[in-house]
């Protein structure tokens, strides 16, 4: 096994290195047999690493304990779907599992675009990026952390996953988190190509910006199923705790968010071109370093990261490529530039450039709070923490920025607005904010930021009603269809539009669970004999003892709650036998539209019905808003995405958008 | 110094009796101060979150002591003259830690600054003429707005 998967890697590492150099080869000599050759080459790349992943999966499957991941990651004890699961909660089967999306990415890639069309031109570029992006990958798991090392003397059981991996979220949160980090590696490679060949109009991003929605929503659904874990499993009530590794995976979210709004400048009005190609460098650059601090836990110390093994390399890997991006950047910047000029202030493009303001205002700040700690430890050699309050602090204001402009940009005209445009538009979202909030304040909210907060919430949500409702009327007049179809149709025929729009219904609800949660969060601690009672909030919480059931590999303590003298509720702290030092929470939750009961069981004394437990007690307001948020946003990209469906070569080459079709129709 | 003893055996009278339960405002002001503390063996957790021994014992000085009357700020202080700013999870406003609030402030503020300079270069670009022409003809951008809402509309 252990022979099979090295030679699979060493395999992969090679035909990749081979295809970089025939596919940049062919396309200086000219000779198409070259370049074609460099993409059967990543072809074949796919198939080793595929054969790699498959013979570590089997490795697992089969209890084979000579490779070492499969001793120190999963046991005999564990049920099969963890078992599989093992292959990346590892950092070497992560590194693997990284590296074998990417592949397959590619591979969809090259079929994508393999018809003929001008888009044809980046391609050889285009592979050769992924392929020095997938070298670099199966060069560290082939020779550096390697995920089929030999143990001398297979040992009878392994060691099993670590305790907090146990949960369902783990089984796709990591998973969906190293997919969103590793597809921006392919916008990133149209970007280099569009740069290596000088064609630096709208081609690339016509290409690339399914690709980069794809790698947003991954992404994006890579850290609200993080946070939904954090809440499950962690017990402390909280779901983002600013956490490093949080951060990280964080950023190139909001730079591919900034790319995501900025590229609309490019299609429609030919501007921001050298910032739109800088933008997805910077996302590419943060998913890589995200990937690397993921992996590899750096971040906690300077010395730590010495320590670390893949360190060295991947910052050379990342210098690099900085290096190489850059280089090749300011060659092409003096024909990088813009086709038009700003006409005012008042105008769709301005809110697009406040916008990646914001945004990049927000990755900066996130990323200095994350790293200060190690520069200060490197400068002054002096212990900094920055926690939660620093980003809620220096990120909190900018986001509610955001969220504002978030309704007055969508609704701003292109060139300039007019003043009867402008009360036309805002007149109905600002009055039905300040009616909203003067609602709010009779139900007795009275935090300012609360105010702000859900204010502004309810502004934009008024402005995005007013789109569907008079997009819905004027269809409904035009073609007489009953107001339901013509809502319907109006999205189908919309549907990058009106997809956007539900996509920002979902940031809505996210924002306004994150508001609610953040400050009227409620939380006590008490210690229950049975049938003693603690209340918060209009929840009384009745105490019965424990119940202790032993399980195949771990032994789970359950705390037998009541709440409201009726419905059961059994927070639970789990003992894996393997690693008994290490409890593992399992969260009582009572969760309602408005509020989640949250119960973390502490300590007990006694066994049985007589024992008294301690449980912490939350009620978190509003906290399945951001989960229904995170279905919401998967929802509306896939409308946004799902036109003119066909993913071909053809459909894809034809420029820009159905704006451009109307124009001429 | 009666207050305080009285305060002590009042502790361990609560914490000898753990099954009376107990939920009131002084575990709000407990957490509210542990949440400002970093828990300095574990990573990333505050005291307020953290399972570890010495948090659970971090929280009981600071019931001891809000029991025996102290302001929060006094606390804070005895916890950073002890353990250095470092135990505290909004970085101070002074010496190497100010560093961390400067950097976003600066950087948004040349950042708002490059979109200000970048505008106004925008603005006195030579572009295109004016949206309406003499003939009555709308430009290719007004044209492919009109386009856009005819399609929207079904027209």
């Amino acid at each position: 096994m252990a022979t099979l998967g090295q030679i699979c890697i060493v395999g992969a590492f090679g035909l990749a290195l081979y295809a970089i150099v025939c596919s940049i080869a062919g396309v200086r000599v000219r000779n198409r047999e070259l370049t074609l050759s460099g993409q059967h080459a990543a072809w074949a790349v796919t198939g080793l690493i595929t054969a790699a992943s498959v013979t570590l999966l089997v490795a697992l499957a089969v209890h084979d304990f000579s490779l070492r991941y499969v001793w120190e990651h999963s046991s005999r004890a564990m049920s099969m779907d963890l078992v599989l699961a093992a292959f990346y909660s590892g950092q070497q089967g992560s590194l693997l599992y990284w590296a074998w999306t990417l592949s397959i990415f590619s591979a969809i890639v090259l079929w994508q675009q393999r018809r003929p069309g001008p888009h044809r031109v980046l391609m050889p570029y285009v592979v050769a990026v992924l392929m020095v992006v997938e070298a670099f990958m199966t060069l560290l798991l082939g020779f550096i952390a390697s995920p089929f090392e030999a143990l001398p003397r297979p040992p009878a059981d392994g060691v099993g996953l670590n305790p907090l991996l146990y949960d369902p979220g783990m089984r796709i949160h990591p998973p969906m988190l190293l997919a969103g980090l590793m597809s921006w590696s392919v916008p990133f490679a149209f970007a280099i190509a569009a740069l290596a060949t000088g064609q630096l109009d709208n081609l690339w991003i016509a290409v690339s910006r399914r690709y980069a929605m794809v790698a947003w929503v991954i992404l994006g659904l890579g850290n609200v199923l993080g946070a939904w874990w954090a809440y499950h499993v962690l017990g402390w009530g909280g779901y983002w705790g600013w956490d490093p590794v949080e951060n990280v995976a964080l950023m190139p979210w909001l730079v591919g968010t900034a790319f995501i709004h900025s590229i609309q400048m490019q299609e429609r009005r030919g501007m921001l071109k050298a910032w739109n190609l800088a933008l997805i460098m910077v996302a590419f650059f943060l998913s890589i370093f995200g990937t690397f601090v993921v992996r590899s836990g750096i971040l906690a110390s300077v010395h730590a990261f010495a320590l670390s093994a893949i360190g060295p390399y991947f910052l050379t890997f990342l210098a690099l490529i900085i290096g190489g991006s850059l280089w090749l950047f300011f060659w092409r910047l003096p024909h990088l530039r813009s086709d038009n000029q700003l006409d005012s202030l008042l105008s769709r493009e301005a809110s697009f450039l406040i916008n990646n303001l914001l945004f990049l205002g927000i990755v900066f700040a996130i990323f200095w709070g994350t790293i200060y700690p190690l520069v200060a430890e490197a400068v002054a050699n002096a212990k900094v923490s920055v926690g939660p309050p620093y980003f809620k602090q220096v990120a909190g204001p900018l986001l509610g920025a955001l969220i504002l402009l978030m309704g007055i940009g969508p609704l701003m005209p292109w060139r300039r607005a007019s003043r009867e445009h402008l009360l036309n538009n805002f007149l109905i979202p600002v009055a039905g904010a300040v009616i909203g909030l003067a609602l709010l304040l009779a139900e007795g909210i009275r935090d300012p930021f609360a105010g702000i907060g859900f204010g502004l919430c309810l502004f934009v949500l008024g402005t995005i009603l007013q789109e569907f409702v008079r997009g819905a009327l004027a269809r409904h007049r035009a073609t007489g269809e009953n107001y339901l179809v013509a809502l319907g149709s109006l999205i189908r025929r919309n549907n990058r539009r009106y997809g956007g729009y539900i996509v920002h219904l979902a940031i809505l609800l996210i924002g306004a669970g994150a508001v609610g949660s953040q400050i009227y969060q409620q939380q006590t601690q008490a210690t229950l004999a049975p049938g003693e009672s603690v209340t918060l909030a209009g929840y009384t919480v009745t105490a019965h003892g424990i119940e202790t059931t032993q399980l195949p590999g771990v032994k789970v303590t359950e705390g037998v709650l009541s709440v409201n003298g009726s419905e059961e509720i059994r927070p639970a702290r789990q003992f894996f036998d393997n690693f008994p030092q290490q409890p593992s929470t399992r969260v009582g939750l009572r969760s309602t539209p408005f509020e989640d009961l949250y119960i973390v069981l502490g300590n007990w004394q006694g066994d049985g019905p007589t024992a008294s437990v301690s449980v912490a007690i939350f009620v978190n307001p509003l906290v399945s808003w951001i989960w229904t948020g995170g279905v919401l946003l998967l929802f509306g990209t896939v409308v946004s995405l799902w036109p003119a469906t066909v993913v071909s070569g053809r459909r894809v080459t034809a420029p820009i958008s159905r704006g451009a079709v109307g124009a001429t129709s | 110094m009666i207050l305080r003893v009285a305060a002590a055996l009042g502790l361990i009278a609560v914490l000898l009796m753990p099954s009376l339960a107990r939920a009131d405002a002084l575990d709000t002001s407990v957490r509210r101060i542990a949440l400002q503390l970093q828990c300095p063996v574990c990573e990333g957790e505050t005291v307020a979150d953290s399972p570890s021994g010495l948090a659970g014992d971090m929280r009981s000085v600071i019931r001891t002591k809000l029991i025996a009357g102290e302001p929060d700020q006094q606390i804070l202080d005895e916890f950073v003259a002890s353990y250095g700013d470092g135990i505290l999870t909004e970085p101070p406003k002074r010496g190497i830690s100010l560093g961390v609030w400067l950097g976003p402030v600066i950087g948004v503020a040349l950042g708002a600054l490059l979109v200000g300079v970048l505008l106004s270069t925008w603005r006195r670009m030579p572009g295109r003429p004016a949206p309406a022409t003499a003939d009555g003809t709308l430009d290719p951008d007004a044209t492919e707005e009109l386009g856009r809402f005819r399609e929207e509309f079904g027209r």
